[in-house]
Order: structure tokens, then sequence, then C-alpha cells
């Protein structure tokens, strides 16, 4: 199942999915900018997820920008997670999401998968 | 917003400091509003583009240009406007933002998550603030440089 979730900007601006996979795991697909404007909503977004699933994957694939504020969003969701012992994973291949997380050596905070499949493998 | 292009000089503007053809001044002037951040740092990454910046500094210095107006965004005053200088040189761009604020008791974002983020993807970052005075509100300025070739990582 894959809910489109009503968002206050256009899609092109920050777009946010859920698709269920079996009870206990949720793939979160983000695509366009999450800067200061578009973080709350993400930050409020993966909150519920993480409270109602075990594990969430967040696929940043289709992320086009990343600033401080999104940086900022992905690492409290993480820290939600490993406060309420639930699984956070990453998928990224954007390019700029990426450099995003080079340039400020938060990388190595969160746990990255290949892809959604794989993130998904483990769960349980 | 405001564009002012120092490379045209306006007639009787009296003497430019950057009036070296290869520094190309330009200056946004907009409302101290979230909603002006897109903008003012896709502004940032064009200039970079347009100066040969290699693509990890083009994205770095959008991503900073957006924390830096984010900062000064969240302080500023009831109706401010947000200033926005970038100076482009040979290599290098140097960006000056400032508004004015209300409060001065901790004006500075600099113990921040955000002032941390700005430190790893500028060459350079300062901050400067004038207090309020009576009848006079506060200003804060940020400023940062960038240079054309990211260092390679240690």
């Amino acid at each position: 199942m894959v809910t489109r979730v009503d968002n206050d900007f256009p899609a092109d601006i920050i777009g946010l999915q859920v698709a269920e996979h079996g009870p206990d795991a949720r793939v979160v697909t983000v695509t366009g900018e999450i800067d200061t404007l578009t973080a709350p909503k993400l930050a409020t977004f993966l909150n519920e997820q993480l409270s109602a699933a075990q594990v969430v994957v967040v696929d940043l694939d289709g992320v086009e920008f990343l600033g401080s504020a999104g940086l900022s969003a992905l690492f409290e969701a993480n820290e939600q997670a490993n406060r309420e012992r639930r699984a956070l994973r990453m998928v990224c291949h954007s390019r700029i999401a990426n450099r995003a997380l080079e340039a400020t050596e938060l990388r190595d905070q969160f746990t990255f998968a290949d892809s959604v499949p794989e993130a998904l493998k483990h769960s349980t | 917003m405001t564009y002012v292009d120092s490379g045209t000089p306006m007639p009787n503007h009296g003497a430019d400091p950057n009036s070296d053809e290869s520094v190309l001044s330009l200056e946004l002037r907009t409302t101290a509003s979230t909603v002006s951040i897109p903008t003012i740092r896709t502004v940032a990454a064009d200039l970079a583009a347009r100066a040969d910046f290699d693509l990890d500094s083009i994205d770095d210095l959008r991503m900073a240009v957006d924390d830096l107006c984010a900062m000064l965004v969240r302080i500023a005053a009831a109706n401010a406007t947000l200033y926005c200088t970038f100076t482009v040189r040979p290599e290098r761009i140097e960006v000056a933002a400032e508004t004015d604020v209300d409060d001065l008791a901790d004006p500075l974002p600099t113990g921040s998550f955000a002032w941390r983020v700005l430190q790893c993807l500028a060459d350079e970052v300062g901050a400067t603030s004038v207090p309020a005075e009576p009848g006079r509100p506060g200003r804060v300025r940020i400023t940062l440089a960038k240079d054309a070739l990211t260092a390679p990582q240690p």
C-alpha cells in the first residue's frame, strides 16, 4: 500500500510517500528539497512512522537539496530510532544529499543500505 | 528583490572599491523570510557554477548560503530586511549577509547545529553583531568564504 501524503507544498518542493511492507516495516520515499521550509514536515512524518513501525527505510534518491534543517530532521529521527530501539535505514544515491552528508561529516551517524530491498532484508 | 550588478556601474555611483574587472559584486535585498531562501541559495549556486567551481564546491556553497540565511531569518526582527552580498573573486566567493534583530541577549547562533554545519561547508566563517540601542534595532552579520576547489579529504 502506498499512501501519498498531502503537504502544504507542491511535490516539486518536497514529496513524502510511505509504503507498508508487512506489519512492521515502512518505506518512506522523500523527493525534492529538504530545507527550513520543508524539514518540519519531514521531521513530523518520520516521527509518526517510527512510532508505528519497527523498521523504517528512508529512500533519499529523489532529494534535490538537503540543507542543515533537513540534516537535523534526519539526525533527530535517527536519535529517536536509537532511543526507542527501532531501525532507521537510509538509501541514498542522490549526489547532492550524499555530498551534504559527507561535507558535514554526519554520514557515519546513519545506517545505509544499497537499495530498498536490501534495507528491508533484515526486517522481521 | 533588488539586483545590483557592479559589472555595469550606475552613473554617478562614486568610486567602486571593487572596480577590478575580475571581481563581480552582487547584492540581494529580500524580506527576512524563509520563502526568500531558495532564491538566494540558487543565486549562490549559479554564481559558483559560472565561476567554474567544482561540483562539490557548488553544492557546498548552496548549502552554506541556505544555512547562513536560515540562521539570520530565525533571529530577524519582525518585518526585517535580509541583505546578502556576494563577491565573486577568481577562485573564491565571499558572502556577507545581515539583518536587524530585536533582542541581542544571545544573538550569535555560533553554538548551534546550523553553525557547525556552516563551518564544515565553508572555508571561512565569521559572525559579528551590533547591540540594539533605544530607538535602534541590533544588527547581526554572518560572513563566509568558499574556494573554487574542494580540498581533498585527508
